[in-house]
C-alpha cells in the first residue's frame, strides 16, 4: 500500500498546479476574478496580489517542485495556531521535496507511517479500490460521449471531494440547491430595490430618529440592505453559494468538452478551493491541510444549506411584511442573528436545536397503537422561498417510548434526526443489516430503573426506539471509529435494495408489500486507520441526479396560483412559464443526463473519475471482492423508492 | 456483615394511627374460606384483613403493617395460619395470620420481590422478582424462626435471565413456572431444583401463571394481550386465547381446570372455556386495570382488585351456560353483571404535593380531589380542605420566605412519605427563629427544623448516652411530639429497608437494641447527643445608600457574615452600633446593649433609626437575609444590602 501515499502525494502534488490552470484556461471571462481571488484564499494578501498574480503563476508553472514547497508556505493560514500546523506545513512540504524527486518507496512509508497498508503484489498498478489507475483510458473512451468533470486534490481534501461529488449525483439535491441559490439572489434583488428606497427614506426619516419615534422599519430596512451587498452576506449564504457555484463549474466544464472541436477533451480537474475556502470561514474545523471526517462535512454543509434556507426564509416574510404595507415592524422575525449568520460555533448548536421534542402521553396498547404521521409537505410549501428541503430531505422523525412496566403506560419522544448511526455488526448475511441497529430496544431496571409519574415510583421500563418517518435521502453512518481508537475494517453487507424500516412498514402485515423501499445510490468509502487520515473515494449512481428537474412543480406551479401564496409572493417568484423542458436548474448545475447505456455508477477519485458496471460496483462491495480493497464502505447513501 | 455500609436515611409516614382502607391500588388478594376472611395486599405497603360474610357492615378486621412500599402478593398458607407477602421493600415477610402480626422478614432478594407461588400440598413457598432470582422457601420452616434460631436454608432456581413478573406452581409442588421479561416461560422441578423446559411464544412480559393441579397444563397471561394454554407434557402452545384488547395481568383456574377467569389493562373480567375459547363471556367491567382475581368460599363468585383501592365481588356466570349465553346474546358491549355483589371501598391515594414556602408545611392533593394541609414539622395532618381548587389553595399559601429544602416527599404508598437524609438535601441545613416557626415567643431563639424532628421522632429510644452528669433523661425536643404511630423507617439511600418501627415503640428494649445497630451516627449526634448542627453562613456586604451622605471612610464595602436566617432587624442593630453609633451622638445608646437590648431606655428601635435595601426595595426588618437574597437579590454572588439613616 506504499502505492497509496505516493498516490496521495502525486496527487498533492498536481493540485498545487491545478488550480492555476483550471483558473486561467477553463474560466476564461465567466467568473475570473472570484477564482483568483479564492485561489489564495488563505493567504492575507489575496486582495492586493491579484495584480501580480499571472507574473507569479507562470515562474510556478514553469518550475514545479519549487512551486509546490512555496505555494505550500503560502498557503499557511494566518488564523491558526502557529505552532503546530504552520510547522505541520513546513514538514509537509520539505517531505514532499525528496519524494518527488526520488520517489522511493522506502523512505515514502516513514513519512506517513498511518498510511501505509497491505502489501498488495499483485495489485501494483491498481488503485485502491481495486480499479487500475490507467485513467486516461477512460478519458480517451468513455469521455468523448459524456465527458464527466472531476476535482482535484487540493491537498488532503479527498473529504471533500468525496462528498462534493456523491451530493452532485444526489436525486434532486442540486435541482433544490439551484432554486434555493436562485431564490436568495431573487430576494436580494428585490431587497436591493427597497434598500434604494429606504435609503432616501432614511433622510428624511434621521429628522424623526432625533425626536425618539425611532421606526423599526426603515431601520430594519437599512440593515437589510447592507446584508445584501456581498460585504454584508453572511458567512453561510456565501458557502452556500459557492456550493453551488462549485456545481455550476463542473457542470460548465462538461459542457465545454462537450462543445470542443477536439475528440480527446476532457476536462481539467476543477479545484473546489473557493468552495473549501467559503467553508472554513463557516466553520474553522476544516482549517488546515489535514484530513478531515467526511461524514462531519457532510453534517457540516447539510446544516450550512439549512440556516440559508432560514435565513431566506426570515428575509422572504420581511420583505413580504414590508410589501404588505406592514412598516411598523410588528410582525418581524425575531431571529435577526441567524440571518447575519454567527459563523462557526453557532451551526452546531444551532443543529441541536432544531431537534424539536415533544412528548406525548398515551396508553400502550398491542391493538391501537398509531404513530405520529408527519404533517405532508405542503406542496406550496415546497415552492416558497427558503423551504428547507434538507429538513424534508435528510431528515427523519425518531421516536422514543417509555413503558413502565408496572402500569404499562407509555411516554413518548418525537425527535428529528439527520443521519443513523449504525454498528459493524457481525451479521454477514443478515438480510436487513441496519433494521436491528436503528430500532433499538433496552430496559431501565435495576439501579437505572425510570420514575413513572403515574405510580409516583421507580419501576422497571422498557424504552425503545423508532422511526415514524423516515428521509427522502437516508444516509447511514458505519461506525467504524467508535471510540476513536482501531477502524473496525470488517466487512459489512451493503445491500444495493434495502426494505424501509419505518414504523407505517413495519406495521404492516408480513403478507403486503412494502409501500417503499430504499435504494443504494452513493458509497463513501474510507482507506486507513484513522478518520483524520487515509483516503476517501465515493462512488455514486450518476442517474438520479437530474430526477428532480422533470417533475419540477416551481416555475410550472408558480403561475397556479395554489392559494397559499400571497400576491406578492408570485410577483417577486413568478419566472416565465416555463418551457415543458422542466426548469433552469437543468441548464444550470445538474449533470447532464447520462446515455442509459453507459455503466450506472461512477468511481469517483479525485481527478479520476471512472464509470464503473454493476458487476464490478457489487464486486466491491462483496465480502470478497475479486479485486482486493482495503478501503470500506463509511457512509452509505440511500433514496427512498415508491414501490408499485 | 457489609463493611461498605450504604448512607443510611430516615423516613417516616403522616397518617391516622388506624388506616382502615386502601389508600392505593390492591396488588393481591387471598381467602381463607374457612374464617371467611379476605386478605387484600395494598400498594399503601399495608395488608388488610376483611370479613367476607353477608350482611356485615364494616368489613375491617385489621391491618398488618411492617412493610415499608408496595406490597406485590401474597400467599395465605398452613390452612389460614399463616401469611406470606412479598414487597417491592425487597422483602419478604412471614406472618401470624389471625393475629396480623409479623413473624419474620426474609431479605435474600436484591430488588423488589414481584409474585410468590404456593404449593399447598407441600407448604411450599416460592419468591421471585427484578432480581432474577426465585427462592423457594419451606413455610413450615420459615414459621418456626425465632430471634435465636433465625437460620432459614433455601433453594434458589438458577437460569432465568431476566426480571421476573410471574411465578405459579401446582399444589403438589411438581412443577414450577416463571413468568419474565425475557417473554418465555421456564418450566422447573422443585423437588430436585431442575430445569425442564422453556417456552416461547409470547411477545411481551408474562405477568399472570396458572399450572393445572397435575402439573400438565399452564396457562399464561401476557402484556401482548393474549392468554396462552401450554402443554407441559408436549411442551409446545395448545391454543392463544385472544379475548382481551390489552395486557393480560391476571388470570385465575377453575377447579378442574375447565375454563380460565382472565382481567387486565382493559378492565374487563373475562371468563372463557379452555377447551373452546369461542365461549367466553365478560363478567364485568371494572374502573381501573385488574391487578388480582381471587374466588369466593364457594367459587360462584370473584373478588377484583385493580391499580384503585376499591376491592369488589362479582357473580360468576354458570360454568355450563357459556355457551348458550354466547351464541345467543354475545356481543362486546354485553357484560354478565353490572352490579358487583359486595364492594369494599378504598379511600384515596394522594396523588399531587406541593412543599410550602415555609418548607414545612406540605399542601397534597388525592385522586378523590381533596386538598389536605401536612405539618411536617409535627409529622401530622393540620386541616382537610376538601374538594377545594388545589392551585388556588397554593397561591394563597404563598409566603415571602425562604428556608432550605431540609426533607423529600415520596408518593408511593399514596401516604406521605417524608424522607430525611444527608444527600442531595441536607435534612440538617434549615435553620429558623424559634418565634416565627411559632414554637415559642421569645426572641433570638434559633431552631433547626430537621435536628427537631428527628429529636421528636426518637424522643422514646432508650439510648445509653441519653442521660446527662447529673443522671437526668435528656427530653430531646422540648418544644413539641410527634404521634406515637408515626412508622419510623431506617433504610439505605434509594435502597433497601434496615429496620421499621413505630415511634412509640422506640422505648422497648428490643427495639431499642436494634436501633443502636441501625440508627447512623449523624442522627444520633443530633437526636441524642442534641449536637447543634451547623450553621448556614451568609457572607454579604453593607454599604450606605446612595442617598444617604455618610462619612467618607465609610464608602468601602464592608464585607461581612451572618447566619443565613438571622432578620434585617439584626443587621440594623449592627448598622447602628457599628456604624452610624460609632463615635456619634447616639453612640452611647447604640453600645448600651446586644440583642434584647432594642427597646431599653426609651430609645427607638434599630429598625426605626435605620432602614436597610436591596435593589433599592425597603426590606422589612422582620425578613431573614437568605429570604432577602433568595426574593430581592436573586442570585448566589455578591449579595449586597444597603443602609439608609432615618433619625441621628
Amino acid at each position: 500500500m506504499a502505492d497509496c501515499f505516493r498516490w496521495g502525494c502525486s496527487r498533492h502534488l498536481r493540485m498545487l498546479k491545478m488550480p492555476v490552470n483550471s483558473v486561467t484556461e477553463s474560466k476564461k471571462g465567466v467568473e475570473k476574478p472570484k477564482f483568483s481571488l479564492s485561489l489564495n484564499r488563505n493567504n492575507a494578501t489575496y486582495l492586493s496580489r491579484e495584480n501580480k498574480k499571472p507574473i507569479e503563476n507562470s515562474k510556478e508553472n514553469s518550475d514545479p517542485f519549487k512551486q509546490s514547497t512555496s505555494s505550500n508556505k503560502e498557503n499557511k493560514p494566518l488564523k491558526r495556531p502557529l505552532k503546530s500546523l504552520y510547522s505541520n506545513t513546513l514538514l509537509v512540504a520539505k517531505r514532499l521535496k525528496p519524494l518527488t524527486e526520488s520517489s522511493k518507496p522506502t523512505t515514502e512509508s516513514l513519512y506517513n507511517p498511518e498510511l501505509i497498508v497491505l502489501d498488495q503484489p499483485l495489485a501494483r498498478p491498481a488503485m485502491l479500490n481495486g480499479h487500475h489507475t490507467t485513467d486516461t483510458q477512460y478519458a480517451g473512451t468513455t469521455q468523448r460521449k459524456a465527458p464527466i468533470a472531476t476535482l482535484s486534490n487540493l491537498g488532503n481534501t479527498c473529504f471533500l471531494n468525496s462528498v462534493l461529488y456523491t451530493l452532485r449525483y444526489a436525486p434532486r439535491f442540486l435541482h433544490n440547491l439551484h432554486h434555493l441559490v436562485a431564490d436568495l439572489a431573487s430576494v436580494e434583488q428585490k431587497l436591493g430595490s427597497i434598500r434604494l428606497k429606504s435609503s432616501s427614506l432614511g433622510r428624511s426619516a434621521a429628522g424623526l430618529a432625533s425626536s425618539g419615534t425611532r421606526s423599526w422599519s426603515s431601520k430594519d430596512l437599512l440593515s437589510l440592505g447592507q446584508s445584501d451587498t456581498s460585504a454584508g452576506k453572511s458567512k453561510i449564504q456565501i458557502a452556500t453559494e459557492k456550493l453551488h457555484e462549485t456545481y455550476l463549474n463542473l457542470r460548465a466544464a462538461e459542457s465545454k468538452c462537450l462543445n470542443s472541436s477536439s475528440a480527446d477533451a476532457s476536462p481539467e480537474p476543477f479545484a473546489a478551493d473557493a468552495f473549501l475556502a467559503a467553508l472554513r470561514d463557516v466553520n474553522s474545523t476544516f482549517e488546515g491541510n489535514r484530513q478531515q471526517d467526511a461524514h462531519e462535512l457532510l453534517v457540516c454543509i447539510l446544516d450550512n444549506i439549512r440556516e440559508t434556507c432560514r435565513a431566506l426564509s426570515a428575509r422572504a416574510n420581511r420583505l413580504q411584511l414590508h410589501e404588505n404595507g406592514d412598516s411598523n415592524g410588528i410582525g418581524r422575525p425575531a431571529n435577526l442573528e441567524t440571518e447575519t449568520g454567527k459563523p462557526t460555533l453557532g451551526l452546531r448548536k444551532s443543529w441541536k436545536k432544531r431537534k424539536e421534542v415533544k412528548t406525548t402521553d398515551k396508553r400502550a396498547s398491542p391493538t391501537d397503537d398509531r404513530p405520529p404521521t408527519p404533517p405532508p409537505v405542503d406542496k406550496d410549501e415546497r415552492t416558497r422561498p427558503g423551504w428547507d428541503f434538507v429538513a424534508d430531505d435528510f431528515e427523519g422523525t425518531m421516536v422514543v417510548r417509555t413503558m413502565c412496566l408496572e402500569c404499562e403506560a407509555v411516554t413518548e419522544k418525537a425527535q428529528a434526526v439527520c443521519e443513523l448511526c449504525v454498528p459493524v455488526t457481525d451479521d454477514e448475511e443478515d438480510e436487513e443489516p441496519f433494521k436491528a441497529a436503528c430500532l433499538s430496544t433496552e430496559y431501565l431496571r435495576d439501579q437505572n430503573k425510570y420514575w413513572c409519574e403515574r405510580c409516583l415510583r421507580y419501576n422497571e421500563a422498557r424504552r425503545s426506539v423508532a422511526y415514524s418517518r423516515l428521509p427522502r435521502l437516508l444516509v447511514l453512518q458505519l461506525k467504524r471509529f467508535s471510540g476513536g481508537m482501531e477502524k473496525i475494517t470488517r466487512h459489512a453487507p451493503t445491500p444495493l435494495f434495502m426494505p424501509c424500516f419505518c414504523e407505517p412498514c413495519a406495521k404492516r402485515p408480513p403478507d403486503q408489500s412494502p409501500t417503499h423501499r430504499y435504494v443504494l445510490w452513493g458509497v463513501i468509502m474510507h482507506l486507513g486507520q484513522t478518520l483524520t487520515g487515509g483516503h476517501y473515494v465515493a462512488y455514486a449512481r450518476a442517474g438520479g441526479a437530474g430526477a428532480g428537474a422533470e417533475a419540477c412543480g416551481r416555475e410550472a406551479g408558480a403561475g397556479e396560483g395554489a392559494g397559499g401564496g400571497s400576491s406578492f409572493m408570485r410577483s417577486l417568484f413568478n419566472r416565465p412559464r416555463p418551457a415543458p423542458a422542466g426548469c433552469a436548474a437543468r441548464d444550470c448545475c445538474v449533470p447532464r443526463a447520462r446515455d442509459p447505456a453507459a455503466p450506472a455508477w461512477l468511481a469517483c477519485d479525485d481527478d479520476l473519475v471512472k464509470p464503473i458496471s454493476d458487476e464490478e460496483f457489487e464486486d466491491l462491495l462483496s465480502a470478497e471482492p475479486k479485486m482486493r480493497s482495503a478501503a470500506t464502505p463509511y457512509l452509505l447513501f440511500y433514496v427512498k423508492s415508491e414501490v408499485g | 456483615m457489609g463493611t461498605m455500609r450504604k448512607k443510611t436515611q430516615v423516613s417516616f409516614v403522616i397518617r391516622d394511627e388506624e388506616e382502615r382502607r386502601h389508600k392505593n391500588g390492591v396488588s393481591s388478594l387471598q381467602l381463607d374460606p374457612i374464617q371467611g376472611r379476605l386478605y387484600s395486599a395494598g400498594r399503601d405497603g399495608i395488608i388488610r384483613v376483611w370479613h367476607t360474610g353477608n350482611g356485615v357492615q364494616d368489613r375491617y378486621i385489621q391491618s398488618m403493617e411492617h412493610h415499608t412500599d408496595w406490597v406485590n402478593d401474597i400467599v395465605l398458607c398452613c390452612g389460614g395460619k399463616n401469611l406470606i407477602s412479598a414487597s417491592s421493600d425487597t422483602t419478604v415477610k412471614v406472618w401470624n395470620a389471625p393475629k396480623g402480626f409479623c413473624m419474620s422478614t426474609l431479605r435474600t432478594h436484591k430488588d423488589y420481590v414481584r409474585t410468590l407461588a404456593y404449593a399447598k400440598d407441600k407448604e411450599q413457598v416460592a419468591s421471585a422478582g427484578l432480581d432474577r432470582a426465585i427462592f423457594l422457601w419451606d413455610v413450615n420452616t420459615l414459621t418456626a424462626l425465632t430471634a435465636s434460631n433465625n437460620t432459614v436454608t433455601t433453594s434458589s432456581l438458577v437460569g432465568n435471565k431476566e426480571s421476573i413478573y410471574s411465578l405459579a406452581m401446582n399444589p403438589p409442588g411438581t412443577i414450577l413456572v416463571s413468568g419474565s421479561t425475557e417473554k418465555v416461560l421456564r418450566v422447573w422441578d422443585p423437588r430436585n431444583c431442575s430445569r425442564l423446559m422453556k417456552l416461547k411464544g409470547h411477545a411481551d412480559n408474562v405477568k399472570a401463571l396458572v399450572v393445572s393441579r397435575d402439573g400438565t397444563q399452564c396457562v399464561s397471561g401476557s402484556s401482548d394481550g393474549t392468554i396462552k394454554l401450554w402443554s407441559l407434557s408436549q411442551q409446545r402452545c395448545v391454543s392463544t386465547i385472544r379475548v382481551h384488547s390489552e395486557a393480560v395481568w391476571a388470570l385465575l383456574a377453575t377447579e378442574n381446570f375447565t375454563h380460565i377467569i382472565s382481567g387486565g389493562r382493559d378492565r374487563l373480567v373475562i371468563i372463557t372455556e379452555l377447551r373452546n375459547p369461542d365461549n367466553f363471556m365478560i363478567v364485568c367491567e371494572e374502573t381501573a386495570p385488574i391487578l388480582k382475581l381471587c374466588f369466593t368460599a364457594d367459587q360462584t363468585g370473584i373478588w377484583v382488585s385493580t391499580s384503585e383501592s376499591d376491592i369488589r365481588c362479582w357473580k360468576l356466570p354458570p360454568l355450563n351456560s357459556l355457551d348458550m349465553y354466547n351464541q345467543n346474546n354475545y356481543n362486546t358491549n354485553n357484560v354478565y353483571q353490572t352490579q358487583p355483589l359486595h364492594h369494599i371501598p378504598g379511600g384515596p391515594a394522594i396523588k399531587h404535593y406541593t412543599v410550602l414556602n415555609d418548607k414545612r408545611h406540605v399542601l397534597t392533593k388525592d385522586t378523590a380531589n381533596n386538598v389536605a394541609l401536612y405539618d411536617v414539622l409535627k409529622a401530622s395532618k393540620l386541616e382537610d380542605l376538601g374538594e377545594v381548587d388545589y392551585e388556588e389553595e397554593v397561591k394563597k399559601r404563598f409566603k415571602m420566605v425562604y428556608v432550605p429544602n431540609w426533607f423529600n416527599v415520596d408518593l408511593k404508598t399514596g401516604m406521605l412519605t417524608i424522607h430525611l437524609g444527608q444527600d442531595e438535601t441536607d435534612c440538617l441545613s434549615a435553620w429558623v427563629s424559634a418565634k416565627e416557626a411559632g414554637l415559642t415567643t421569645e426572641n433570638d431563639q434559633k431552631v433547626n427544623f430537621g435536628a427537631l424532628l428527628l429529636q421528636a421522632l426518637l424522643d422514646h429510644w432508650n439510648h445509653p448516652n441519653r442521660v446527662n452528669e447529673t443522671g437526668v433523661r435528656v427530653i430531646g425536643n422540648s418544644y413539641f411530639n410527634v404521634p406515637l404511630h408515626t412508622p419510623l423507617i431506617f433504610s439505605e439511600v434509594g435502597g433497601r429497608t434496615l429496620y421499621r418501627l413505630q415511634v412509640g415503640d422506640a422505648g422497648g428494649e428490643t427495639e431499642g437494641n436494634l436501633l443502636v445497630e441501625t440508627v447512623p451516627s449523624w442522627v444520633v449526634d443530633v437526636a441524642i447527643e442534641m449536637a447543634a448542627p451547623k450553621l448556614n453562613k451568609l457572607p454579604f456586604y453593607l454599604l450606605p445608600h446612595s442617598s444617604c451622605q455618610s462619612k467618607q471612610d465609610r464608602q468601602k464595602k464592608d464585607r461581612l457574615v451572618a447566619n443565613d436566617f438571622i432578620q434585617c432587624r439584626k443587621v440594623a442593630e449592627h448598622v447602628v452600633e457599628k456604624i452610624v453609633g460609632g463615635g456619634d451622638v447616639n453612640g452611647a445608646s447604640a453600645g448600651s446593649g446586644r440583642g434584647s437590648a432594642n427597646e431599653d431606655s426609651g430609645n427607638d428601635a434599630p429598625e426605626e433609626r435605620v432602614e436597610l435595601l436591596c435593589c433599592d426595595q425597603v426590606l422589612d426588618p422582620n425578613m431573614d437575609l437568605r429570604t432577602v437574597r433568595h426574593f430581592i437579590w436573586k442570585s448566589n454572588v455578591e449579595f449586597t444590602l444597603h443602609y439608609r439613616v432615618l433619625k441621628q
